[in-house]
């Protein structure tokens, strides 16, 4: 929950049409009093003394509201699911204040699904409004606000000019978890070589029988030694050893652009967690780093779940800003972070990044960098372009595919590129779902 | 965010402020030409009247329990309407009119045709004595007389109520005295002490238990007899005298098919702007309730109501104003007037278009958005070159998937053999080929192609035959 503030600029009051005519029908009317009809005399002051007292009156209640508080809060959410936000204005003083329109800007790339956009309030006095608003939840971070602000008298004679309430919500949303096919995990972590351990325990790979002990899964009785044996024979497996594993991801703009769910951002931070996910179960030890135009943020290597948590939060507190903005960083600082953060042994290191707004170079340097140090590292980059096509009819993402084959083109050659150098590449499209890419990963060893 | 001018929202108008105006014009003259609405608020013990003094809260229990249960306004339509009844009980409660021998002998009518009739009335004024005569109840209402108090004369006496519906003293507001002219009949409530006062005659008795509730029956038609209405209204409903009425309903009704009929034919029914010029007819309790000021503001705000005063109004004014003689004195009032109002505007603030805050658009932020968007609505433009690329990436498809490319002749077996209709391959395919050599100029008809027409056709064709083929990713 925080507390917004007004914007430093001064609000102006503006007349409206409503206001000129009712000027000039009291004009007349003290006219018509002087030279022909005393009468009329009343009516004329009595308007124009309204429309004083309502542009007095719209003064005070901007007033009024500049010094309301307001608050906000939110609710973690998970993507594809509803996420409230709620602002709250209050009143303190003893005067309504009538009419208050309400606008929420939110950035345009997230679907409002539920309240409205905006409206028209009344805040009694001594009183609060609470103005709620659902979102479709986007994995990533989400600025919304400011609330933007006019007031009006309720006669409609008088308007301040368009002011903010500084107010701002941070909306976190967790990306969705994906099934993960742990046979073919398991076919890639052993065929690194690095994750035998001779002991049994919790893993994938046969390991020996044991006679049952209190506490064993009965899913694990090996029925056919326990018929054999007349008592209760068990399954033992291998455990697995730990890995360190690190994601990193290069992210420009780009990488948040596309369709709502099927930005590349978005497909990158299901497989983030859902390999974590798998890697926690194992105890392996997760850290992570995202690198965007707003600098770099990091979690140190973290075990079991304690990592998970941690890759979790890192992904889903990443702003998600999609632009044409180049990432502008330099390869020594990530390596500089990364190097830090990973121990001197063999890692295993993921870069995720886009052939849009990433220079090869600085993938190259990092690479590079991180393989020196005994690390096994993996860029995967996603093609933007068919992640763009995702929801065109399946005619026209081969028409677009021909279309855009000159950008498709430039993208599959950054891959190319990345190759010719030594780089061990990925290209990701949209419908790689995270056991194919782990296998395509382990086909490439 | 990208395009922070495209987010922005444009307002089109598509209908002109004049034919708005015009419209609203129309519709004003319409909505006066139908006149008010009918809105009415009911005075006294009117089953519709919410306010205190009304028995809407009695109607509504009874109505709960018997969905049978509605209000009679006019008697003689009500009787003329074909009607079978079994159960049917009659409701009467303070009556401010008197019924017309007519109207009472049509009540009695009517609950003689029922199998298990029952009456109820209420009243301390005598108009419902025609009532109790026309079905031959030898017990009447001395309207002229009241029951007052022994101790403070004044007419609001206890009474005693004692029956198997309802038990309990009650205090009493105006009571009549009943006249008991046979003896049929079983006291449920008295006035354990009371001094009956006649009207006119000045003549004060002071007696003891004094009969103020009656039930009994004539013939089939039971009937129960209350010498005061205000016990049963929406006031004194806590007193829980209500029962009463609803116990002996219960006793004549057998199941809730039951008629129950409420008197609403001896109320004043007045529109809410009667109230207002009759500040007499105006009972502060009435104009408390919701229905009354709802109804009042109803018939404020419609146009029939200040239209023509209005327009009336202003009528006047100008002619009273285009009557004044002298010419100078309108010049002097319109110039002074412009003066006057522009000084007045040149001190208020600067005028602005009243628009609301724009809203956000959202939109998915897409780079090659404006190419999707034409390929969608087919309006993307293409050349033979585009043809070739596309040709090359079937090919290429279609090679990888079924192992021979666009030009072999195999690819027509292949294709029916996993499913592909004969007829549909053979034609996708010779098309493909055909305009694959008209786009390398290797063939000069047809003469005119439609190259991007041809590739939304054949591209949804190829995407048939690759599902045809079980090809899942393209």
């Amino acid at each position: 929950m925080s507390l917004g503030r007004m914007s430093g600029d001064a609000v102006q009051v503006y007349s409206t049409s409503r206001a000129k005519s009712i000027i000039m029908v009291a004009a007349f009317a003290v006219a018509i009093g002087i030279f022909i009809d005393p009468r009329a005399l009343g009516i004329g002051l009595t308007l124009i003394i309204l429309v004083v007292a309502v542009e007095l009156y719209v003064r005070l209640a901007i007033s009024l509201l500049t010094r309301s508080a307001v608050r906000v809060s939110t609710k973690v959410g998970i993507e594809g699911r509803d996420s409230q936000v709620i602002f709250v204005i209050c009143n303190s003083s003893f005067i309504p204040i009538a009419f208050v329109e309400i606008s929420l800007e939110y950035p345009e790339y997230l679907r409002l699904v539920k309240g409205s956009r905006g409206g028209i309030t009344l805040i009694p006095p001594r009183g609060c409004i609470e103005y709620s608003v659902w979102f479709a939840g986007r994995a990533g971070m989400h600025r919304i606000g400011p609330l933007r602000v006019v007031v009006r008298d309720p006669f409609g004679l008088f308007r301040s000019s368009v002011f903010r309430i500084d107010v701002y919500a941070y909306l976190k949303i967790y990306p969705k978890i994906q099934p993960i096919d742990m046979a073919g995990l398991s076919i890639y972590t052993r065929s690194v070589g690095i994750t035998r351990s001779r002991k049994p325990g919790y893993g994938n790979e046969f390991y020996g029988v044991r006679q049952y002990r209190e506490g064993d899964e009965v899913r694990k009785i090996h029925w056919l030694r326990t018929l054999k044996h007349g008592k209760l024979i068990i399954k033992e497996m291998e455990q697995e050893t730990s890995l360190h594993i690190f994601y990193l991801i290069l992210a420009s703009g780009q990488m948040f652009m596309g369709p709502y769910y099927n930005a590349p951002y978005e497909h990158i931070a299901r497989i983030v967690s859902s390999v974590a996910l798998y890697t926690a179960r194992r105890g392996d030890f997760i850290g992570g780093a995202v690198v965007n135009s707003e600098g770099m943020r990091y979690t140190r290597l973290y075990r079991g779940w304690e990592g998970y948590r941690r890759i979790q939060k890192l992904v889903a507190e990443t702003l998600f800003s999609p632009s044409n903005k180049a990432l502008n960083i330099d390869s020594d600082r990530v390596l500089k972070l990364v190097s830090g953060i990973l121990p001197r042994e063999r890692n295993l290191v993921m870069i995720f990044t886009t052939s849009q707004g990433v220079s090869r170079d600085l993938v190259i340097n990092i690479y590079r960098g991180l393989v020196s140090l005994r690390n096994l590292a993996y860029v995967i980059v996603p093609i933007q372009a068919l992640y763009e096509a995702i929801e065109l009819p399946k005619w026209a993402r081969l028409v677009f595919r021909l279309k855009a084959s000159e950008r498709l083109e430039s993208e599959f050659k950054y891959v190319k590129d990345l190759r010719s150098y030594g780089v061990r590449t990925l290209a990701l499209d949209p419908s790689n779902a995270v056991s194919e890419l782990m296998r395509i990963i382990a086909s490439t060893l | 965010m990208l395009g922070a001018e495209a987010g922005k929202q444009r307002l089109t108008k598509i209908v002109p402020t004049v034919m708005v105006a015009l419209l609203l014009f129309i519709g004003l003259v319409a909505v006066l030409e139908r006149g008010p609405p009918a809105v009415l608020v009911y005075s006294g013990a009117s089953p519709y009247n919410t306010g205190s003094l009304g028995t809407s809260k009695l109607y509504g229990i009874v109505s709960d329990r018997y969905e049978n249960t509605f209000v009679v306004g006019d008697w003689g339509r009500f009787l003329s309407s074909p009607i079978e009844c079994e159960g049917a009980v009659v409701v009467i409660i303070s009556p401010e009119y008197p019924y017309t021998s007519s109207e009472a002998q049509a009540i009695g009518d009517f609950l003689a045709r029922c199998s298990s009739p029952g009456i109820v009335v209420a009243d301390e004024s005598g108009n419902s004595n025609a009532v109790l005569s026309a079905i031959g109840v030898g017990v009447g209402i001395e309207g002229g007389s009241r029951i007052l108090d022994p101790d403070t004369l004044l007419p609001y006496p206890e009474a005693l109520f004692s029956s198997q519906w309802f038990s309990g003293e009650v205090v009493l507001d105006i009571p009549a005295s009943l006249s008991l002219g046979f003896s049929g009949y079983d006291v449920v409530g008295v006035v354990p002490r009371g001094v009956i006062v006649y009207n006119g005659s000045g003549n004060a008795v002071s007696r003891s238990d004094i009969p103020i509730a009656v039930t009994g029956s004539v013939g089939d038609i039971r009937f129960l007899i209350v010498g005061d209405g205000s016990i049963f209204l929406n006031q004194a409903f806590d007193s829980g005298a209500w029962r009463l009425i609803a116990g002996f309903i219960d006793d004549v009704c057998s199941d809730r098919e039951c008629m129950v009929i409420f008197d609403g034919s001896k109320f004043e029914a007045l529109d809410p702007l009667s109230y207002l010029d009759n500040p007499e007819l105006a009972d502060p309790t009435a104009i408390l309730t919701p229905t009354f000021l709802a109804s009042l503001i109803t018939r404020l705000v419609h146009p029939a109501t200040w239209l023509p005063p209005a327009v009336a109004w202003v009528n006047d004014y100008v002619s009273h104003i285009l009557n004044v003689d002298q010419a100078v004195i309108v010049i002097a009032t319109i110039i002074s007037a412009l003066i006057l109002g522009s000084i007045i505007m040149s001190r208020s603030p600067v005028s602005v278009r009243d628009t609301r805050i724009e809203d956000v658009v959202e939109r998915d932020p897409i780079a090659l958005e404006s190419l999707m968007r034409s390929i969608v609505k087919r309006e993307f433009k293409a050349d033979k070159s585009d043809f070739r690329r596309f040709y090359d990436m079937l090919n290429q498809l279609f090679s990888s998937v079924v192992g021979v490319g666009l030009n072999d002749p195999r690819l027509k077996d292949i294709f029916v053999s996993r499913g592909v209709e004969g007829e549909k391959a053979e034609r996708f395919i010779s098309r493909m080929n055909k305009l694959y050599r008209r786009s390398m100029r290797r063939i000069g008809l047809p003469l005119i192609v439609n190259w991007s027409k041809e590739l939304v056709k054949l591209s949804q064709e190829a995407i048939d035959i690759f599902e045809a083929l079980g090809a899942k990713r393209i």
